[in-house]
């Protein structure tokens, strides 16, 4: 079976029942067990606790932070866990079910290390204080809600992802779900970079280069027999456009390992990108 | 409650801070404006004087923008940044460091300590929590009807304690009602409304007294230690901005409403659930009638008897202060736990920053440029005040906005010839208007805490609302204060 224990972690600072839908159709369709974490954001507390420092003394702030888990657990109990029981028991599914207080990715990072999970669902919001860090430092695959189109599985592969994983996942899940696979090399000519899937590290190449791998990487894949695509462009705007043109049920895509640009701040990687722009579910490989 | 990892308290309030073996160090972008800030200040203190500035006016215009960076960026507490801010003027040969302390002796200092054991006593009793849920039962028929009530709840409780202390009251009492009537955080525009009405509630009835909001003594202070000073009552602020809290407060309300549609019909869970802990909270306790009673006492002396030739307004506060310990109401330790020191030097800071601007001519060099570039038609610097106020006090704290906003403001009134106290009620108002972002005010950062609205919905809401009370400020400036009340002139 491909995904027999489902981690969702939802955050205090965005729910939606959509993860439930999804979470509850992968596990019956995969016999899977699943934990849903009701994660307290400890950014929300700390942003709260700045915001009111000087303004009110340490008992107050102390205060005013049990007030908001004491809340927080409360609609954890009385609307997220029902919600979940709704959606898994008509499945015939019991979830486990925790409440958490901390940081949503460290939390995440946590639960992995402590225990055998081998998919992490979670639902992205844009517009929160959190800013997913889990869809750079995630080593298992990771599954973002969106809403499924047809029956197409599209796997992307390019020189900025690392494309393994990708291609064999693709094709088991392809067949698991009865979907058809569309896969897809992306030669991204903006940002001239290829990953080295033995290194874990980034080179620098040419464009003609980059252009002969690609074109490698279809021409060895056709002769296995997997009918492959090759198209040059940014890889979150192609693969924006291509899910839209084919209603993808599924994207597929490598995990862009964190960068950061020459001053030492991080760049926002493709993963954010992508999520953000694409309607459609997306899992994410390491 | 699990815990995901062992963060002690210390950890969640050094929110600019990483831990390396044991030590908190700032971050490295906390450096980074720490050491923009000091630069500034160097620059200023090495820098050729331009013409008609004084050498002690350059550098306390390089002292306040240290204040607005440090004060905005945040690398260390607020409180901290006054404290620098009144070490700094002696040291760099700016005022006399007797003259400097001296500003802790003024008479809203006072105030404002006595305005906080107040409110400590009404906490510790719970009065606060009684009276709101009594008054939210007078809106309890319908679901549009009781978010008015929120807002208009936590408009009057701030008019007696401070704002953030109300949204705090008010966050658990709301979250359970939401909960009662299973509306989902985020997918409910009702739950959105009720949680936006108490960030928006508390910050414009911190508007209405000098109690609500820090900058409202503040600004009071500053007036007072003018040159010409300018004494303000109770009586007076309230007659001043009532008219704003009072058409601002339903304005608002209807922009909530008009933005997000309530959806939800049966409102009798909620109903229920407002019985319910108003019947918790039981019969009023002997401490509670005895708090109400000294509160509403206070009220009326402030009202009454707080102008210059009666006892003043931090004698009256104090007296209400030393009356709830006889009484047995609070001891020292509420005190200790309840009256955030912190404030106090921030005011501190704040009013030495006003004080310092004004004496070295920085204040009447910085308004002759604003004069140049603004030209000095009275509407226009109005508008341009409303704006420039609002648009600062969005992207950090409220008193530290009034603060640097307010030495500028009297100086460019003083310049173009109409009074400081219309150009001080405009900063001071606007400055609580704080609406779009999370970081605004405390309030907004406790009703976000909630779940039950996303940053782009309280960003959503608050442009119009800001928008709206752009006019609001606008109208009242130029009608009322000048029209009806001739502040310009006073």
């Amino acid at each position: 079976m491909v995904f027999k224990n489902i981690l969702i972690p939802i955050s205090s600072e965005f729910y939606s029942k959509e993860v439930f839908e999804q979470g509850a159709s992968l596990a019956e369709r995969f016999e899977s067990k699943v934990t849903i974490e009701f994660i307290i954001e400890e950014k929300t507390l700390s942003q709260t606790e700045k915001r009111t420092d000087t303004f009110r003394t340490r008992v107050e702030k102390e205060e005013t932070k049990q007030v908001i888990i004491n809340s927080q657990r409360q609609t954890a109990d009385a609307i997220v866990f029902v919600d979940a029981k709704l959606s898994f028991e008509s499945k015939g599914i019991t979830p486990a079910k925790k409440i958490m207080e901390g940081k949503f990715s460290t939390i995440i990072e946590n639960e992995i290390k402590a225990s055998h999970f081998d998919l992490v669902l979670i639902s992205y919001e844009k517009e929160c204080l959190l800013k997913y860090r889990i869809l750079n430092d995630i080593d298992i695959p990771l599954w973002v809600t969106g809403t499924p189109g047809g029956q197409t599985l599209f796997a992307v592969c390019s020189n900025r992802t690392p494309n393994q994983k990708v291609l064999q996942m693709s094709q088991k899940l392809a067949q698991l779900l009865t979907m058809d696979l569309f896969l897809l090399y992306i030669v991204d000519v903006e940002d001239t970079i290829a990953y080295n899937e033995h290194t874990q590290r980034y080179v620098k190449m040419s464009v003609t280069d980059l252009l002969d791998t690609g074109q490698r990487f279809v021409d060895d894949l056709q002769i296995k027999g997997i009918p492959a695509h090759m198209t040059t462009g940014g890889v979150e705007g192609k693969t924006v456009q291509t899910a839209k043109q084919l209603n993808a049920g599924l994207v597929v895509i490598g995990q862009e390992p964190k960068r950061y640009d020459l001053l030492g701040f991080p760049v926002k990687s493709i993963n954010h990108r992508i999520v953000e722009k694409c309607k459609y579910p997306i899992l994410f490989l390491k | 409650m699990e815990k995901a990892s062992q963060i002690s308290q210390d950890d969640t309030l050094q929110k600019n801070r990483t831990l390396t073996n044991g030590v908190f160090f700032p971050k490295k972008s906390s450096y980074f404006f720490m050491l923009l800030a000091f630069f500034i200040v160097f620059l200023s203190y090495v820098l050729p004087t331009p013409h008609g500035l004084t050498r002690e006016g350059q550098i306390m215009i390089g002292i306040l923008v240290m204040a607005a960076i440090l004060w905005i960026t945040e690398p260390m507490p607020l409180a901290v940044t006054s404290l620098l801010i009144m070490i700094l003027q002696p040291l760099l040969g700016v005022m006399p460091a007797g003259d400097v302390f001296a500003s802790f002796g003024n008479k809203a200092v006072f105030f404002l300590i006595g305005a906080f054991i107040l409110a400590a006593a009404i906490e510790k009793h719970g009065l606060h929590r009684r009276m709101a849920l009594r008054f939210l039962r007078f809106f309890e028929n319908r679901p549009k009807i009781f978010t008015l009530g929120i807002m208009t709840a936590c408009a009057f409780l701030s008019f007696v304690m401070p704002e953030h202390g109300v949204a705090a009251l008010f966050l658990p009492i709301i979250a359970s009602i939401l909960i009662a009537t299973k509306v989902v955080p985020r997918q409910s525009n009702f739950g959105k409304i009720s949680m936006l009405c108490i960030a928006y509630g508390c910050s414009i009835g911190s508007l209405g007294t000098l109690v609500g909001g820090a900058r409202n003594p503040l600004t009071i202070g500053i007036l007072a230690d003018l040159t010409h000073p300018i004494n303000v009552t109770f009586f007076d602020w309230c007659l001043y901005s009532m008219p704003v809290v009072f058409i601002t407060l339903p304005l608002v309300w209807l922009v909530l409403i008009f933005a997000f549609p309530i959806e939800l019909k049966d409102f009798s869970d909620a109903k229920k659930e407002i019985d319910r802990q108003v019947t918790s909270e039981g019969k009023i306790k002997i401490h509670e009638v005895i708090v109400l009673g000294i509160l509403v006492l206070t009220i009326c002396l402030w009202i009454l008897f707080s102008s210059y030739q009666y006892f003043g307004l931090a004698a009256i506060a104090i007296l209400s202060g030393v009356l709830l310990f006889f009484t047995g109401c609070i001891t020292w330790g509420d005190v200790e736990q309840r009256v955030p020191w912190g404030i106090i030097l921030l005011y501190g800071g704040a009013i030495t920053l006003g004080i310092g601007i004004q004496s070295t001519g920085a204040g009447a060099w910085l308004a002759d440029l604003i004069f140049n570039m603004v030209g000095n038609n009275l509407y226009v610097v109005i508008l341009m005040m409303i704006l420039f106020t609002i648009l600062l006090t969005n992207v950090m704290s409220n008193v530290g906005a009034v603060a640097i906003l307010l030495p500028i403001g009297i100086a460019v009134a003083e310049k173009i010839g109409f009074s400081p106290l219309l150009s001080s009620m405009i900063i001071a108002l606007c400055g609580g208007l704080a609406f779009i972002l999370v970081i605004g005010t405390p309030g907004n950062a406790i009703a976000y805490s909630s779940g039950y609205f996303s940053t782009r919905d309280l960003f959503k809401a608050g442009v119009i609302a800001n928008a709206i009370c752009i006019g609001i400020v606008f109208c009242v400036a130029i009608f009322y204060w000048i029209g009806i009340l001739h502040l310009e002139a006073i």
